[in-house]
């Protein structure tokens, strides 16, 4: 696993440290610089271990890209403004109106992140529903 | 009781009436399962298959329904009928997805499905409508307990959704750890529109906003405050909790509320037992709570040290002090809220005198999210400088500090000289004591007594048959599951919210309290009409004991995850509806079988399957009784089919609500009535379990345990019945594992018992 900062997270460093413990598994601080084949066409590893600062070029069966997560929706096409960050994803805020993010709309969540906000955000839905009905009698 | 009325409706929609011969089926479900009303539709899901069903409820006196259609996880809305008793047999994901076509296979398809109508025929005829008890109450006050950010959020929220709130705080004041803060990391990334060039404008620290928080709760109409006030007893259950409330000078109210948040937060971790890093030692390590102390006290001026007053011309922070260690002393976990809280006070030098080294050695940095990463750069541009070390020791000298690290870019060990060092240490869960704390924690003392080790104050009193306080899971945190159940606790009703169920940062806590207080109004809504929450939401079911039968074991009142039964004064088991979360674990534990839910007893899973035709020895065709959990393992074989799998045409599957509910006396029927094997399908149970319930697979792990002596008087061969754990994404491995078991009587042979 090339990594630059392992992000376990809080209660994740459980999972991590049984991963770590694992001896078939190895973690290297690196970004890799690039992908290329060798003869056999197997991908090719290529970078900077930065523990240590050795050179690799690492031939793997697979490789497998870990990437990342943007807002599904574009932030120029929501048919009424809407205050987004400049990765895109939605902020509360009070300019937008009764309308609120909810999950990864909101910013790159894991699951536990994503439930935990989106259950917020369905009481602040609630609280706009109650207040106008209560205005309205 | 009002006269019962069985009805049966057969879908032929999704290819059911071209795979199985409907007659049959409609004829099964009158002749064999005493239906008195069985019609036929096309597509049974429709506006007009559910009103067919409707009117016959409505105008026919139909009290209880069989859908025979697809699986109880499809079409849960149309079918959605609260007033009879429902079950439903699953012919689509059960039998025609699950088998392949073609004449050779017809006739077991067929009899899987003759089967599933004859098992929920019996099923239903074991039933009655659920209906609620009348004893819930109808308090819609929401209790928090504890008055920091996570508490006062929670109560805001809560009270902007229209729900009066009473927060409960142990100090004399509003605020809790936060008001201690300087500044606080900021809450959003930059802004659309900032580009990405290395002198944009990124967001820095903000006011932390405590006392605004505090002038808005204290300014809430529907809000009360109770300061320097515990809890000194909270019974009852959702929707009629009662909680005395009793304040320092010994005066106590008694409150009625209908569910709780309980936002008890966190504790510093005590730093001295950091004695390497030389806390306790030397006035200029301090933790980065204490930094916040100094900051505030510096006004917006330069930071002093400690010891001499001196301005601080450099800085280091050692992060993950005490933590992400399995040291003894040390939190095993990572706080989460460390890093951007380095940077933060990292900037604080540097704003006030950019040549001030502020250095940060960290091992991993760990800012998540795009509000995070732009913070970091923050830092960046402020030429904090970011070194990759572990801090091994810090040592006191004259004028400044020593901070010994491996570099672990150059790979070599190496040293640092700075005026102050801060420890970034961790967040630990301020919970109450655990009920489940194994006695191991007692120390004997040396007159062979069991001393309590340490002796933790209780948070909530709770009146309860197993013990004064939430539970914990891990690490001392209170939640039931982090990732799939994040505000759900072992006691119904009672939320817990912000850093006492996991470590996290100010923005997280905000809102982790509004989920929390989201879950409290679910929690008082559907205790209010007598039904279920998570997972169950909706069951008016709730069990129910006969009490000539109880010997007074008390293993349903200990055994119950969620601690929902108490005891009366002679021991019998007093249930608390709206505490239950309809699992059934105490039905499965109940050794005299007198505990039962309106629509889910001993009777009628007993009698599915009692009800299945065993075919005469000489067909040699096997039959597989699986007991599947309805939380996993079922949706998991339903996938599976859906998918184009295959399950045995020998199986017939039984969902379970969990296996916590699973009676001995259902294997010990199946094997005399001439079953060949048991199957029983609960979820993981160990550390990373992942059962609904979180005790209940567990607990049938343990019970099922003696399943083999069981098998031994009956002269069975132990291999009959297996327990698997199976997980929602196992959908290969769920069917083989059934296959698995027809190899198994394909080489031991068939039952004897087949009558």
């Amino acid at each position: 696993m090339y990594y630059i900062d392992i992000r376990a997270i809080d209660r994740f460093e459980d999972f991590y440290a049984k991963v770590k413990a694992n001896d078939r598994v190895k973690f290297v601080k690196s970004k890799v610089a690039s992908i290329t084949q060798d003869k056999d066409g197997n991908p090719v590893c290529n970078g900077v271990d930065t523990e240590g600062y050795t050179r690799y070029a690492n031939p793997h069966d697979l490789v497998v890209l870990a990437i990342g997560m943007e807002p599904s929706v574009d932030a120029d096409s929501f048919p009424v403004p809407i205050v987004v960050n400049r990765e895109g994803f939605i902020e509360p805020d009070a300019a937008n109106g009764g309308i609120f993010a909810a999950g990864s709309a909101s910013d790159a969540l894991d699951v536990n992140r994503a439930v935990q906000h989106a259950t917020g955000a369905a009481l602040r839905a609630i609280q706009v529903v109650n207040r106008v009905a209560g205005a309205e009698g | 009781m009002a006269d019962k009325k069985f009805a049966c409706y057969v879908c032929t929609g999704c290819g059911i009436g071209e795979r199985l011969d409907a007659k049959q089926l409609k004829m099964i479900a009158e002749r064999e399962g005493k239906m008195q009303v069985v019609k036929q539709h096309e597509m049974l899901c429709n506006k007009d298959g559910v009103q067919l069903i409707r009117n016959d409820i409505a105008n026919d006196g139909v009290t209880h329904v069989m859908i025979a259609a697809c699986s109880r996880r499809a079409k849960v809305e149309a079918f959605n009928f609260n007033d009879v008793a429902l079950t439903r047999a699953n012919l689509r994901e059960g039998v025609i997805w699950a088998r392949p076509e073609g004449d050779e296979h017809q006739e077991t398809t067929q009899e899987m499905a003759d089967d599933y109508i004859r098992m929920s025929a019996a099923e239903l005829r074991a039933m009655n409508p659920p209906a609620p008890s009348g004893e819930q109450g109808l308090t819609r006050r929401i209790l928090v307990v504890g008055g920091g950010v996570t508490g006062m959020t929670a109560a805001l929220e809560a009270a902007l959704a229209g729900y009066e709130v009473h927060i409960v705080e142990k100090s004399g004041t509003l605020g809790g750890h936060a008001a201690g803060l300087y500044k606080r990391v900021p809450f959003r990334a930059a802004p659309a529109g900032t580009g990405n060039a290395t002198n944009a404008q990124l967001p820095q620290a903000e006011e932390p906003g405590v006392d605004a928080l505090v002038a808005q709760v204290n300014g809430h109409a529907k809000i009360t405050v109770h300061l320097n006030s515990t809890l000194t007893k909270t019974s009852g259950a959702p929707g009629r909790f009662a909680a005395d409330i009793s304040t320092e000078s010994g005066g106590t109210t008694t409150e009625n509320f209908g569910a709780i948040i309980q936002a008890s937060g966190f504790k510093p971790y005590d730093a001295k037992q950091l004695p390497e890093f030389a806390y306790g030692r030397s006035p200029d390590v301090v933790t980065n709570f204490e930094l916040e102390q100094l900051a505030k006290a510096a006004k917006g001026g330069p930071l002093k040290r400690p010891s001499d007053g001196r301005e601080v011309k450099s800085v280091a922070f050692v992060q993950c002090a005490g933590q992400r260690s399995d040291k003894k002393g040390h939190l095993a976990y990572c706080s989460g809220f460390c890093c951007t809280e380095s940077i933060k006070q990292a900037i604080y030098f540097k704003d006030q005198n950019p040549d001030c080294d502020a250095t940060i050695l960290f091992d991993d940095l760990r800012t998540p999210g795009a509000a995070g990463e732009d913070f970091y750069r923050t830092g960046q541009q402020k030429m904090v400088i970011f070194a990759k070390g572990k801090v091994s020791e810090v040592l006191p000298g004259t004028g400044s500090l020593t901070v010994k690290f491996k570099d672990l870019i150059l790979n070599e060990d190496t040293q640092m000289e700075a005026d102050l060092v801060v420890l970034a240490t961790g967040m630990v869960a301020n919970s109450g004591p655990d009920p489940y704390a194994l006695p191991l924690d007692a120390e004997v003392d040396e007159q062979g007594v069991k001393q309590v080790a340490v002796t933790i104050d209780s948070i909530l009193n709770l009146d309860y048959r197993q013990g004064t306080d939430l539970p914990h899971l891990k690490h001392g945190f209170v939640d039931s599951h982090f990732i799939c159940f994040p505000y759900e606790t072992r006691r119904t009703g009672i939320y817990a919210a912000g850093p006492v169920r996991r470590p996290m940062d100010m923005k997280q806590a905000m809102d982790d309290a509004t989920g929390a207080a989201m879950k409290a109004i679910q929690s008082i809504e559907n205790a209010s009409g007598g039904s279920g929450v998570h997972p169950r939401v909706g069951d008016l079911s709730f069990p129910k004991f006969r009490k000539e039968g109880c010997t007074q074991c008390k293993r349903c009142t200990v055994e119950c995850p969620f601690g929902a039964i108490n005891e009366d004064e002679k021991r019998y088991p007093v249930f608390n509806e709206s505490r239950c979360r309809r699992c059934g674990t105490c039905m499965g534990a109940c050794p005299v079988r007198v505990i039962s839910f309106e629509n889910y007893s001993v009777e009628t899973v007993g009698a599915q399957v009692k009800n299945c035709q065993i075919p005469e020895e000489f067909e040699e065709k096997p039959r597989i009784l699986v007991l599947a959990c309805e939380n996993d393992a079922y949706p998991a074989l339903d996938q599976a089919t859906m998918s184009g799998q295959h399950i045995s045409p020998w199986a017939r599957v039984i969902p379970v609500r969990c296996l916590g509910s699973v009676s001995m006396s259902w294997v010990t029927d199946a094997m005399n009535s001439g079953f060949d094997g048991v199957v029983l399908m609960g979820c993981r149970r160990d550390d990373d379990y992942q059962c609904h319930f979180v005790r209940g697979s567990a607990m049938a792990a343990e019970r099922m345990g003696k399943v083999g002596d069981t098998l031994q008087t009956l002269n069975l061969e132990p291999d009959r019945v297996v327990v698997h754990e199976v997980a929602i994404t196992d959908i290969e491995r769920a069917p083989r594992l059934i296959q698995d078991m027809a190899d198994v009587i394909e080489r031991v042979g068939l039952s004897p018992f087949k009558f």
